[in-house]
């Protein structure tokens, strides 16, 4: 499953030419940069100046970035920058009266971003979200109608009865679209290293 | 069966859930972030990004009145050079005062950030708005009427010294009330002024969305920007708002676009849409010109042809006939070069080819870069075309339409993307060809104009291949099809079927069967008489030329030098009578006198086109062929000292303007080769020769005409210094070539058996240059080529006489 010859987007981004993979990189990281801004208290306008700075200085390092396999060395590094990015603004902003958890920036560089809840969390939500636009541009658009009816909060069988499938039918979905989504995010945390 | 929480999506982060806690998870992640406050507003939602701006809805907080917000993209990151841009669009904005375009209300400084606040304008695109008045003829008059207003919007900034410059669908929002909205003045420039701030815009690569782009505007010719620019994204969006899809269907970047536009006439709007009027063809067809020099000249002119459409007077814009629209894709194609090539054709007796060929050529190299640089793209769509194609098989039906999509494809993208040299590619797209016909036949037998359209694409292509062959075949088909069209009468018709016939003459001139030729040449000429002079441009001097050079090959001078008066007459009348077109015309004009010996009046018109052309940096490589047949002219006529002085000047325009790597740059070291043949400079005349026969070799397929032509040359000259075995081995793969090219008993074959014969004789093989003038005996006699014949007797009774009676007997 986690085996692909596809190069990574992280791969790609090694050739600083390749248009298409910085596009796509800033499609798929934006929203988890500006959405972890947004968390630790900045308005939204600093949340897109932070992501714009981390996108820069993303762009000058990646391209060098020593590629390896090894679990979420890529995650503590991003990490690592947006956090110090996040720091810079709230500094700017604020001036030195803003508290700086040293101590945690220090976790954060010791390459263990784990300490970080909200950045946990969010950036699980990111892969979330990623497999999820994948689903809904791959499978059936009944399938995924069926899917969005559950997130809002439909039973299987208003689900079914809404799309004029049978109750069996829908719980097939949930659990087809369920497992793919497990799928999909552990082949995107093996591309991502 | 899976247990259920083993379906978690969960489990990597190293936890299991439920389903229920999994999907709360999901539906978390996947909810919209409030957005927040800039300022004294409110952020709704993000409304566009583009390579600067970031534009929200937003809603004043104190009178939760609507606005738009436009922040620079990179923020507090943002250059100098990016805040000064913003603060322009503010002021530039500020400077035009027109209910069609979007104002601004302030420009804010929040957080040491420049803000502008524009107006709010509750609208969709134009293009989404047209697709949404369903009834399509009912509503032609608003849709015309919307983009009127736009165009009026856009004549007040010109007025006001404000180009747009990134004009496209989404800066065109129509409101509810049906009234369009121009926005983002962000790429905005003024012209006429170049002050430090302009510059500011000043960009190598090109800026703005490339589909709507004026050609020059992706060539990143920022000099070259007025207000035509404008007019010509104006035209796409017309053309898109009436047709519903784009006048070129190119993906991807700049150069595929730019080559698109290049290459191709967009479809004439009635075609994609029969109820729409004849005038918008033409109102499209100038507002879309490649050349800015063609091309509606004011935003305003195309307003009010806009508004004669609307109603229904006659528009300032001519409606171009299909020939005017051949012209123009044969100007496309070949450029100045066919001029030349036109000009050359009769220049000698081998040099009959050169037209066809270098019309070819220039052809060829465009397009190989084309299909380098989108290589990729091509490979992405056909992948698609193929699964179309599938779907297709499967029995999906596919519109009319989306089948005209996949042939245009088809045929500009991958045929003429095909390396002719790479033989492989060319017989499987072969392959592709009769498929795709049969896929055409079924598709459009409804609509046999199209259908022969078709065939006349597939007939060029193979031409360009040097498969004539095949391409009679298509051409056969076209033409077929335009005589059986109902409603035959129509000018348009009769134009096409005219245009039809003239590319099936040349194909059968091509194969060597020339009393079809007659025939086809005979009836083309004959339609195209009927013809009002506007409708025929210079199709009926091109056929004459066309038909000349035929007859000089047979050897009929009288009727070739009639055709050629009336050419010459016929291009002359064309030449007065359009003045946009004059430099090209006037080529021709030039050509055509120069080959009836009017020297004199073919050197003034010459001297009109330098003279013109010097101006015009579009049209230097014009200039270089000017310079290149006026003195092929000269020296053809014996002045061999401007011969050479016009023909060294042409060497450096064609090294300015297509480099020294082309094959006009082979050409015209050929040209002063032949001229130093004439000197009596034998030594130049080879180095030259060879210099283009090195460069010929590396650019063009074994056996093209061009490259044969230039062995030929070099051969006959290394006779004439003496040097047999190479002359021998030169003529020799020469004349396999003319062999490959037009058949073993072609007339073209006369002059190379000729000089191998001479080759042989000297190198005391008296059986094999026998044999040789034998062959060529035969075609003349076939040919009726009296006088050659009677010649090749001649020569056969001198060798005979020289060789003794036993070896004659013995062959």
């Amino acid at each position: 499953m986690t085996t692909t010859t596809r190069p990574s987007l992280l791969e790609r981004l090694r050739n600083p030419a390749d248009q298409v993979a910085w596009e796509e990189f800033d499609a798929q990281y934006r929203e988890l940069i500006v959405r972890y801004c947004r968390r630790s208290g900045l308005p939204h306008s600093d949340s897109e100046d932070v992501c714009q700075g981390v996108m820069i200085a993303m762009a000058r390092t990646l391209p060098r970035f020593e590629y390896s396999r090894e679990k979420g060395r890529f995650r503590g590094y991003l990490a690592r920058s947006v956090h110090r990015a996040v720091r810079t603004q709230m500094r700017r902003r604020l001036g030195d009266s803003w508290p700086v958890d040293d101590e945690h920036l220090a976790d954060l560089e010791s390459g263990d971003d784990r300490h970080d809840r909200v950045w946990e969390q969010e950036w699980e939500d990111h892969h979330l979200r990623l497999a999820m636009r994948t689903i809904r541009a791959t499978h059936h658009p009944r399938s995924v109608a069926a899917f969005d009816l559950i997130l809002a909060g439909s039973g299987p069988s208003a689900v079914a009865e809404e799309l004029g499938l049978t109750v069996g039918n829908v719980r097939k979905i949930k659990q087809r679209i369920g497992e793919r989504l497990a799928a999909l995010v552990e082949q995107q945390l093996g591309e991502e290293g | 069966m899976t247990a259920p929480d083993a379906a978690s999506p969960l489990r990597l982060f190293g936890r299991d859930h439920d389903d229920r806690e999994w999907i709360a998870r999901l539906k978390k992640a996947e909810a919209p972030l409030p957005l927040g406050e800039l300022g004294a507003y409110e952020l709704i939602e993000e409304v566009g990004r583009g390579g600067q701006g970031v534009v929200f809805r937003a809603r004043r907080k104190a009178s939760g009145e609507m606005v738009a917000l436009k922040r620079l993209r990179s923020g507090a990151f943002a250059s100098e050079a990016t805040r000064i841009r913003l603060a322009r669009e503010a002021r530039t904005i500020s400077d035009l005062d027109h209910p069609g375009i979007v104002g601004v209300r302030e420009v804010l400084e929040i957080d040491g950030q420049p803000v502008l606040v524009l107006d709010w304008v509750e609208g969709v695109p134009i293009t989404r708005w047209a697709a949404g008045t369903t009834d399509r003829s009912g509503s032609l008059g608003r849709r015309l009427a919307a983009v009127l207003e736009v165009a009026r919007a856009v004549a007040h900034a010109h007025e006001r010294g404000v180009l747009h410059r990134d004009l496209k669908p989404s800066n065109v929002l129509v409101d509810d009330g049906g009234h369009p909205h121009v926005l983002d003045f962000g790429l905005a420039r003024r012209f006429g002024e170049a002050d430090e701030e302009s510059r500011v815009t000043r960009t190598s690569e090109f800026v703005g969305t490339p589909v709507y782009a004026a050609p020059e505007q992706l060539d990143g010719d920022e000099d070259a920007l007025d207000p035509r620019v404008d007019v010509y994204a104006l035209g796409v969006i017309l053309y898109e708002v009436c047709t519903g899809r784009l006048p070129y269907a190119v993906r991807g970047g700049p150069d595929s676009v730019r080559a698109a536009v290049r290459r191709w006439d967009p479809l004439p709007p009635s075609q994609v849409d029969p109820s729409l009027p004849k005038e918008l063809d033409a109102v499209l067809s100038q507002a879309l010109d490649p050349e800015p020099a063609h091309r509606t000249a004011s935003v305003a002119d195309f307003a009010s042809d806009v508004q004669a459409i609307l109603e229904g007077r006659p528009v300032r814009a001519r409606v171009p006939s299909p020939l005017r629209r051949a012209r123009r894709f044969a100007y496309r194609h070949r450029g100045p070069v066919a001029v030349t090539a036109l000009v050359f054709v009769l220049l000698s007796a081998f040099a009959i080819d050169r037209a066809r060929h270098a019309r070819a050529l220039r052809f060829e190299r465009d397009e190989l870069a084309v299909a380098r640089a989108s290589e990729e793209r091509i490979r992405l769509e056909a992948e698609r075309q193929r699964r179309l194609v599938e779907e297709r098989l499967r029995g999906v039906a596919i519109s009319e339409r989306r089948a005209q999509e996949m042939l245009d494809f088809f045929y500009m993208d991958v045929l003429l993307g095909i390396d002719p040299g790479d033989e492989a590619a060319r017989a499987r797209a072969a392959l592709s060809i009769d498929a795709s016909s049969e896929r055409a036949e079924e598709a459009f037998a409804e609509n046999p104009v199209r259908l022969a359209t078709f065939h006349l694409q597939i007939a060029h292509v193979q031409r360009i291949w040097d498969r004539f062959a095949e391409a009679h075949v298509h051409a056969e088909r076209a033409v077929e099809l335009l005589e059986a069209v109902k409603d035959g009468d129509d000018a348009e018709i009769r134009a096409r079927r005219a245009s039809a016939l003239r590319a099936l003459g040349s194909l059968e001139n091509d194969l060597g069967r020339f009393d079809a030729a007659r025939v086809t040449y005979e009836r083309a000429i004959e339609l195209t008489e009927e013809l009002e002079p506007v409708e025929r441009e210079e199709e009926l001097s091109l056929l004459l030329a066309e038909r000349a050079a035929m007859l000089v090959r047979l050897g009929a001078w009288d009727a070739a030098r009639s055709d050629l008066m009336r050419a010459a007459a016929e291009e002359r009348a064309f030449a007065e009578e359009n003045a946009t077109f004059s430099i090209a015309a006037r080529m021709n004009l030039a050509g055509l006198l120069g080959r009836l010996g009017s020297h004199d009046e073919a050197e003034d018109l010459y001297r009109e086109v330098l003279s013109r052309g010097a101006a015009r940096p579009e049209e230097q490589v014009l200039v270089a062929s000017a310079h290149m047949s006026w003195g092929a002219m000269l020296r053809d006529t014996g002045d061999l000292e401007r011969g050479r002085e016009l023909l060294e000047a042409a060497v450096d325009v064609v090294r300015l303007t297509v480099g020294e790597g082309s094959t006009e740059f082979a050409q015209v070291q050929e040209e002063l080769g032949l001229l130093a043949v004439l000197e009596g400079r034998s030594a130049e005349a080879i180095a030259k020769l060879r210099f283009a026969l090195g460069l010929r070799e590396k650019l063009q397929p074994e056996h093209h005409p061009d490259l044969v032509e230039t062995r030929h040359l070099l051969g006959a000259e290394l006779l004439r210094s003496d040097r047999f075995a190479e002359s021998q081995q030169l003529l020799r793969k020469a004349l396999a070539g003319y062999e490959a090219n037009h058949g073993d008993g072609a007339v073209e074959l006369i002059p190379i058996l000729r000089g191998l014969t001479h080759v042989e004789a000297k190198l005391g093989r008296l059986g094999e240059a026998i044999s040789l003038l034998d062959r060529a005996l035969e075609i003349a006699e076939t040919n009726g080529l009296v006088d050659v014949a009677e010649e090749a007797r001649a020569a056969l009774r001198r060798i005979s006489a020289e060789i003794p009676a036993t070896e004659l007997e013995r062959k």
